[in-house]
Formats: C-alpha cells, sequence, structure tokens
C-alpha cells in the first residue's frame, strides 16, 4: 500500500512540480538575488501634533511646567523643599524645679530659646511635691497654683502630714497628671501658694516645699519666643534648559528667583539671603545683586486670631528689584544658594506671637522662566539611537515635510548621522535648514495666526546608505523667534507644530 | 509582496525554457480524424486496443510581453528588471494562463461501430488575470499615481484535479461522435470571487486609501492569514496523499465530432472541460470589505523617545491589511475549450490543415488561429508544421512529429518551438509528449 502510494504520489508531484515547486523553490535559489526596478514607491510617514507641551514635560530633566489660566507657561526650576517644625525648633520645655520659700511664691518660667511664656495648654507632664514639717501636731497642707486653671479653676491639692512622735515629717504629693490644664501667665512668673494648718487650727509654714514639674509638653504655646535663626540647608537648583544650549541666544523677558514660604508659625520670620549665586555657562560666578538680599525680606505669619492657618508668602527676585535678567540671559547652568529664616528679626518683646506642636514653615527656592522672550539661533543638540535598517533596497529618496506652526519659533535643522565609532558618515543638509516658519504675531509678541509650510527633501543614494549604515542620529536644531529673534514672543501651553511627513523614495528590492 | 509577485511572473516566464512545447488542441498529425482533443481517436481507436501509458502536456502563455521584455540583464546575483518597457506593453487586463495535464493510463476499445474508453489523468489548470495598474504598482511603485485612484484586484482560477473519465463514441462512416465525462476530485484550488481593490495615493503627503472588496476561496492552495507570512502559496510538502482522492468532488463533460466532406476534406468540432469541482476540504473564503486610510504613524508614538525606529512604522503599514477568514464550501467553474478545424488531404502524403481555437473566461477569452500542414515520409513517420496567431503572442511556428514503431504510437511537439531554443523572447508556448499502443 505505501508502495503505491508512494507511486500515485510521485505521478501527482511530477503534474504539479511545475506549479508549485517552481513558485516556492525558487525562494532558496533566490536567496541572494536581487531585483533592480525603476520603482518608486509613494508613502506617508508621520503626521500629529507635537505639543510643546509634551515636549517639554519628556525632554526636560528636572523643571516642572507651570501653566497660567491664559496658557502662558513657565518653566519652574525647584531647588528642594525644606520643612521645620516646632519640635524641631523649640527643644522639650526642661523640668520646672523649684523651692517654695513662702506661702506665696513666684518664680519665672524659663524655657529655652529666650522664649518668654504668656500662655501654653498642657497635652503632656506631671506635677509633685515633698513635703517637710518641723510642728509636733499635725498639719494640712493645701497647694494651689493660680496660674495652672482647668475649667476656670485654678490647680489645688490637699496633704495632710501626721505626726507620729518625731521631727521632721516628711510626705509627698505622687505626681499627678496636668494634662488638659492650661497655664495662663499674664506677667512672666508662675505662683505657687500654700496653706499650712496646724492641728489646733493656726496657720503656719513648713520647713521644706519642693515642686517638681516635667515632661511638659503643650499644643499652643503663646508668648514672646525670642530673635532665633533658623538656618536653611545648601541647596542647588540646576537649569538644563541651558545644558544643550551649544550656541546662539536666549532672553527671557522676565526670569525671576521666586522664595517661597507656607508658614502657620505666628511669629514675625525674616528671610536672610546668605548665598545666591549663579554660575554662567562660561563658569563664571554671578551673585544675585538685590537690597532684599542686603536686608532680607519678611515672610507673612498668622496673627494670633488666626491660630492653626498657614500663610503664604512668595517673594521674587526679579528684573524691578535685582540684576535677575542679566544673570540668566548669561546661560546659567546652575544656581547655588543658602538662605535663614529669622524669627523676631527685630527683638522686640513686645511682639506677642504663637505656635503649635503642628506649627511648621516650608521654604522652597526656585527659579522661574515664564516663556516670554527671544531666541536666535538657539541650538540644541539631541542624540537618538536609530535602527534604519528596513531601509534596505531603497536607492533614492525625496521627502515632503508639511508643517503648520503655531509656535513664534523658526526652526532650522541639520542632521548628522553616526556611525558605531563616531564618525559622521554624511549629513541630511549642505548646511542647516529652515524647514519651520515662526507663526505671526501682534505687537505683544501673542501669536495671531498659523504658518504653513511645505518643504522637499532629497536624499541621495549616498545619504541613504549612510543613514543604512548610521548607529545614532544627532538632530541639530536652531530656534530663532520671529524677525530673527528680534521680537519677544509668548509662548503657550495650547501651541503645537502639525507635522505631515511622507516619502516618495526609489526601491532596490531584494527577494 | 512584490517579491513574491515577481517570483511568479519569473518561474511563468522561465518555464517557456523548462517545457517542450506541445498543443494538445492542435495536433495535426492524426490519421483521418484530426484532433478533437484527441478525444475520437483514443475512444475509438483505429485499431481494436488502443492504450495509453503516459501523455504529458502543457500550455504557458502570458498576454503581454516575454521574459525578455521583462528582465533587461541579469547575473547569479542581479536581475534588473524593464519595469517601464515591460508595463508599457500590458493591457488593461493581462492573463497568465498555465495549464498543465499528464495522462496517466487510458484505454479505448473499438467494438465495430462503437468504442468505449477510460482514462485517468492529473490536470493544473491556473488563469490569473490582473489589471496594469497592480503591475505598475508592483514594479513602477504607487509614485506614478499620485492623485490618482487605481483598480489593482487580481482574479484567480485555479484548479489541481484527478480526472477520472469515461467515453463513449459511435462511427457512422463519414460522421463520428465522442463524449466522454469526467468524475473529478479536486486536490486545490482558488477562485476569486470579488476583485476590487482600489488604491488612492494622496497627493498632499501619499496619505493611502486601500478600498477593497474582494475575497477568494481557497482550497489547499493560498494562505492569506498574514501577508507577512513567506507561505501565502502551498508547497509541495505542505499536500499528504489523501489530499489526492479527497470528497472534493466534481464532474466535467468533454465533446468531439468529426465529419468527413469527402476524401479530401474533413474537420471536426470539439469541447472539452465543461463542469465544475466543488471544494470542501479546507475550504476557506478569505475575504476583506473595507476601507484602509493609512496617514503614516502618529509621531508623538515616535518623536518623545531616545530612539528612531523605521521597522515599527512599516510594519504598522503591513498590520492594516489583513483578510477575514471563514470555512465556506466553494464551487470553481471549470473554463471549457472549444476547438473547429478542418483538414484538406492534398496528396497520400500531404495534408494541410486550419483550426480555430477559443476559451471563453469570464475575464476575457482566449482564442487563436493555427494554420499548417503535415508530410508523411514513412508509413511510420509524420512531421507537420504549422504558425499560430495568438493575441500578444504572433508569432509561433509549431513543429510536430509521430512515429509509430510496432505497436508504439509516440507523438511529441509544440506550437512555438522557437521558444524551445530561445524561451526568453517568448511569451506562449505548447508542448506535449505520449506514448500510445495500437494494438
Amino acid at each position: 500500500m505505501i508502495k503505491r502510494n508512494n507511486l500515485i504520489k510521485a505521478c501527482i508531484v511530477f503534474s504539479i512540480l511545475l506549479i508549485t515547486v517552481l513558485f516556492t523553490s525558487c525562494n532558496k535559489d533566490l536567496d541572494n538575488l536581487d531585483v533592480q526596478s525603476d520603482a518608486e514607491f509613494a508613502i506617508p510617514l508621520f503626521h500629529g501634533k507635537l505639543s510643546l507641551l509634551d515636549i517639554i514635560k519628556t525632554s526636560s530633566d528636572s523643571a516642572s511646567l507651570d501653566i497660567g489660566s491664559d496658557g502662558t507657561m513657565t518653566f519652574h526650576y525647584s531647588g528642594d523643599i525644606v520643612s521645620r517644625n516646632s519640635k524641631e525648633i523649640y527643644a522639650t520645655i526642661p523640668p520646672i524645679i523649684a523651692s517654695i520659700t513662702d506661702t506665696l511664691f513666684a518664680f519665672p518660667i524659663k524655657l529655652s530659646n529666650n522664649i518668654r511664656l504668656k500662655k501654653a495648654f498642657l497635652t503632656d507632664g506631671i506635677i509633685g511635691f515633698s513635703l517637710q514639717s518641723k510642728h509636733k501636731q499635725d498639719v494640712k497642707v493645701k497647694i494651689t497654683i493660680p496660674e495652672l486653671i482647668k475649667n476656670g479653676q485654678p490647680w489645688t491639692y490637699t496633704q495632710n502630714m501626721y505626726y507620729t512622735g518625731t521631727v521632721p515629717v516628711n510626705s509627698i504629693i505622687l505626681p499627678q497628671s496636668i494634662v488638659g490644664w492650661k497655664l495662663d501667665l499674664p506677667g512672666d512668673s508662675l505662683h505657687v501658694k500654700y496653706e499650712a494648718i496646724k492641728a489646733d487650727g493656726s496657720h503656719d509654714t513648713l520647713s521644706s516645699l519642693l515642686m517638681l514639674g516635667q515632661n511638659l509638653k503643650f499644643s499652643y504655646v503663646e508668648g514672646y519666643f525670642g530673635y532665633e535663626v533658623f538656618p536653611v540647608k545648601r541647596d542647588t537648583i540646576v537649569l538644563d534648559i541651558y545644558k544643550n544650549l551649544l550656541g546662539g541666544e536666549l532672553y527671557f523677558e522676565d526670569p525671576r528667583v521666586r522664595i517661597t514660604l507656607y508658614n502657620s508659625f505666628g511669629f514675625p520670620l525674616r528671610c536672610k539671603v546668605n548665598i545666591a549665586k549663579f554660575r554662567g555657562n562660561n563658569g563664571v560666578l554671578y551673585d544675585l545683586q538685590s537690597p532684599f538680599v542686603t536686608n532680607g525680606f519678611d515672610f507673612n505669619y498668622p496673627p494670633l486670631n488666626q491660630v492653626g492657618k498657614t500663610v503664604l508668602t512668595a517673594f521674587d527676585f526679579d528684573k524691578s528689584n535685582s540684576n535677575m535678567k542679566d544673570i540668566i540671559n548669561s546661560s546659567p547652568v546652575y544656581m547655588d544658594y543658602q538662605i535663614d529664616a529669622v524669627a523676631n528679626p527685630d527683638s522686640d518683646p513686645n511682639n506677642i506671637g504663637f505656635m503649635t506642636d503642628s506649627s511648621t514653615f516650608l521654604v522652597n527656592v526656585s527659579v522661574d522662566l515664564p516663556l516670554k522672550g527671544r531666541a536666535k539661533n538657539f541650538r540644541l543638540d539631541g542624540s537618538y539611537d536609530s535602527n534604519f535598517g528596513k531601509l534596505e533596497g531603497f536607492t533614492e529618496a525625496e521627502f515632503k515635510l508639511i508643517t503648520e506652526n503655531e509656535m513664534p519659533v523658526d526652526m532650522k535643522l541639520q542632521m548628522y548621522f553616526v556611525d558605531g565609532s563616531g564618525a559622521v558618515l554624511d549629513s541630511l543638509f549642505d548646511a542647516e535648514r529652515l524647514l519651520v516658519e515662526a507663526a505671526p504675531v501682534n505687537a505683544n509678541g501673542d501669536v495671531t495666526g498659523v504658518k504653513k509650510a511645505e518643504n522637499y527633501i532629497p536624499c541621495s543614494g549616498a545619504k541613504l546608505q549612510a543613514i543604512r549604515n548610521c548607529k545614532k542620529v544627532l538632530l541639530r536644531t536652531f530656534l530663532s523667534t520671529n524677525e530673527n529673534g528680534s521680537i519677544p514672543v509668548t509662548i503657550k501651553s495650547n501651541q503645537g507644530l502639525n507635522v505631515k511627513m511622507g516619502v516618495k523614495a526609489k526601491l532596490k528590492s531584494k527577494l | 509582496m512584490k517579491g513574491r509577485a515577481l517570483l511568479i511572473l519569473i518561474a511563468l516566464l522561465g518555464t517557456l525554457g523548462h517545457l517542450h512545447a506541445q498543443s494538445p488542441q492542435y495536433n495535426i498529425l492524426d490519421d483521418s480524424t484530426g484532433s478533437g482533443f484527441d478525444l475520437i481517436t483514443d475512444i475509438l481507436p483505429q485499431t481494436h486496443i488502443r492504450l495509453i501509458t503516459g501523455h504529458y502536456s502543457a500550455t504557458v502563455y502570458h498576454s503581454a510581453f516575454s521574459y525578455k521584455d521583462l528582465v533587461s540583464s541579469e547575473s547569479s546575483t542581479l536581475i534588473n528588471i524593464s519595469s517601464t518597457n515591460s508595463f508599457n506593453k500590458l493591457k488593461e487586463q493581462n492573463n497568465f494562463l498555465f495549464e498543465t495535464e499528464l495522462k496517466t493510463i487510458g484505454v479505448g476499445i473499438r467494438f465495430g461501430k462503437i468504442g468505449l474508453g477510460f482514462q485517468h489523468s492529473i490536470t493544473s489548470y491556473n488563469n490569473l488575470v490582473y489589471p496594469k495598474e497592480l503591475y505598475g504598482l508592483l514594479f513602477l511603485g504607487n509614485a506614478q499615481y499620485i492623485g490618482k485612484t487605481v483598480e489593482i484586484g487580481p482574479q484567480l482560477n485555479s484548479s489541481l484535479y484527478n480526472s477520472f473519465g469515461f467515453g463513449i463514441g459511435v462511427d457512422l462512416d463519414r460522421f463520428k461522435i465522442a463524449a466522454r465525462v469526467n468524475l473529478l476530485t479536486g486536490i486545490s484550488g482558488a477562485q476569486t470571487d470579488k476583485k476590487d481593490i482600489s488604491l488612492y495615493t494622496d497627493p498632499e503627503y501619499y496619505q493611502l486609501t486601500l478600498t477593497t472588496d474582494y475575497s477568494i476561496h481557497s482550497s489547499n492552495l493560498i494562505n492569506l492569514d498574514s501577508l507577512k507570512t513567506q507561505n501565502i502559496l502551498s508547497k509541495l510538502g505542505d499536500f499528504k496523499t489523501k489530499d489526492f482522492f479527497s470528497s472534493n468532488f466534481g464532474i466535467s463533460a468533454d465533446l468531439a465530432l468529426f465529419y468527413k466532406l469527402n476524401n479530401k476534406l474533413t474537420m471536426g468540432f470539439g469541447v472539452r472541460r465543461l463542469g465544475y469541482l466543488n471544494f470542501n476540504k479546507n475550504a476557506t473564503l478569505y475575504s476583506t470589505h473595507k476601507v484602509i486610510q493609512y496617514n503614516g504613524v502618529d509621531i508623538s508614538d515616535y518623536i518623545y523617545k531616545d530612539s528612531v525606529s523605521i521597522q515599527g512604522l512599516l510594519d504598522s503599514f503591513s498590520d492594516l491589511v489583513k483578510f477575514d477568514k471563514t470555512a465556506q464550501n466553494f464551487k470553481v467553474k471549470l473554463y471549457p475549450e472549444l476547438e473547429y478545424y478542418a483538414k484538406y488531404r492534398l496528396t497520400d502524403m500531404i495534408s494541410l490543415y486550419g483550426g480555430l481555437n477559443f476559451s471563453p473566461t469570464p475575464e476575457n477569452t482566449y482564442w487563436s488561429a493555427s494554420a499548417g500542414g503535415s508530410v508523411m515520409l514513412f508509413n511510420s513517420l509524420t512531421l507537420g508544421l504549422n504558425y499560430i496567431y495568438l493575441p500578444g503572442a504572433n508569432f509561433n511556428i509549431g513543429t510536430h512529429i509521430r512515429w509509430k514503431i510496432w505497436k508504439m504510437d509516440v507523438q511529441a511537439g509544440s506550437d512555438n518551438i522557437l521558444a524551445i531554443f530561445s524561451p526568453k523572447n517568448y511569451n506562449f508556448t505548447t508542448g506535449y509528449a505520449g506514448l500510445r499502443w495500437n494494438f
């Protein structure tokens, strides 16, 4: 059966051989066969809108982009956000140890940082007493602290000391929690009053009365907090917009260094700028110069009737109060800064302020570059790994590029094709070529229309060969605002570049 | 896609060099009965029994140009295509015809005036019709069609089948008639159902709009699951023995008439391959009915990356053209062939011959005209020479030989002998060779 099947199959194979074998087995024979024809194909390559917003978001390393309600955009290069809270700034209130030497005794509450306490709400803490009597009879002792108040009543404690035949009679009042009590110190001192009533009903004194208050913590403190300097750590802001700047000019109309403080401490704070330097693209250091650098400036703070509120201060060093514009337009690559926050800078003890256990200030320094300005041949270089292996077979091409530019920026382009060793194999143009023309603007630099352009880009066989062999593509772009960078223009978030590209390519195919 | 199409084209044209031409329809050597596609002579033999022990024939025809017209120069590694030259020779619709038949065995027995016959054969018939613009698109590119819509849908009628024929003939002295009914089993087949594919290239930046209303049936022949595959056509290895005797049944009929007007003049009429084939094994309908707009890739997918790759761009275009695939039985209509001829016996040794041949298809009608003569040199050897006019291939000199040795009857010939010596110059040839036995 097998033989018969094979015979039948052989006969049929003979018949269909010419149909199937010739078609299919030819693949093997023609593996290395090139077929050259005069074919020219036209195909679309790209289309779509290059949103400026997306490009910036993608390409910028450290900048964020702030977009105003009118679409204006601002590069925002931010330093670290530094926060300081009340626990960091003011150490734990030290234990209070007092020897009460009279039936009405006053002593100042001394806290660290020169705080002069006026009022405080206690969230933790204990208070205890040690008593000694030399009276040879029982004594009843009633202790009152008038400034320690709860529900309108002062803190009071009564302790009986029993005479057992020997003197002195010692006694202690075990630590009592004072959580929830309020210290109200109209003056600067805390008073302790006691009565020692002997068994015969007469009043007398104790030979010794010691008070210990410890672990005192407050949810709210009111008083004068003294002159204190709170350093904010030194930091650097990298301005990578100039990272790829290899030539040309880029001017921003209104650059600024912004110091922002969110503050919920209720006392005066002043910003003191210790270091504010920019390093230029050329390595030169530029100091930020301004009266506000010399003298500092005040931060806002919440008043006594706005406990718990956070207030914002945003102070700008800009072209009106500093040399900021000159500095930025020198293409700096980073800013080095260090500032202090100074509490009660005027040392006025009448400045009664407050803080709570959640009081905080957050300070941030940023360099903000609103996208209004002008550029002239502002050069940007980019490098891309490439793989154009599928271009094999194409012998000549002509690209057609259609652009509709909504941005007030001319774009000249050059592209270099680089091999694995870094050698430039060829370039797309003999010299950079203007491919995208700026959208028209009015006198204010606002865009008033769209600029359409159509370009044909021939690509010879030699260039295509270079493209095929290249491992990297170096893209060099030159940007200029309208009229060769002479007009300041505003770039907005809704602007972009509509791009359509197709190619007509001659093909030498390989089977 | 282009490479495969070119392969097919070259292979078809190249077969001119491999086939020894033969024309069953222009067989001018038969004894007194003429041709009639051998039907009358095989069913109503002049002897008692006639055996067929192998007969192979083939026809290759391209309606526009030859291999030489297509290929301007070639080396072992490079073929230069004369795209423009060959394109200019094309008509609006063009044909590849490739037909082969292998008669494996057959017998005809005469019982007086009646003859009975049986024959097994394997036939391959392939007729591809393609518009000029399809060729232009593949080999000249679509750049020439910017701003235009071009129709590019090809049509294919292809079948490969076994034929088991049972024939009967009657000899009424001056008039002979023979008929054969063939039971068919299909091995593979394909037939275009809808043929509309058009491509528009927008002048703006060459956006492509492909509009398709195209469908093609296939059984064991074409795989359009993905155009990226290298196996669009079935390979020999894809076939199994059981495929050769499938349940793809069909039927066809052949008919031949012969009339002897007088001792000098005879004439005949023949028609064959009237029938159809039903395919139900691996029967698939590939169809596409859509408007595909390709505008290139969205640049945002690429511009925000650190690398540039053209591969994804081109792949995205290939992904657009996809066929829907459904299992569906189908019927392949066999394209019939008609022949009319007349033969004049000038002397006992010399005869003159003239004939017409038609093959109507839904797309077009093949036709040809032939004139020639034969010389019987000895009782055992006959030589024939004829000229054939065929549109698109208008100079064909045919030669034929018949040699009888003892009981053996060997026939061979071609309708375009020049194609054998210079195959690249011609776009038409036939060839045949067979061995019969007369007892």
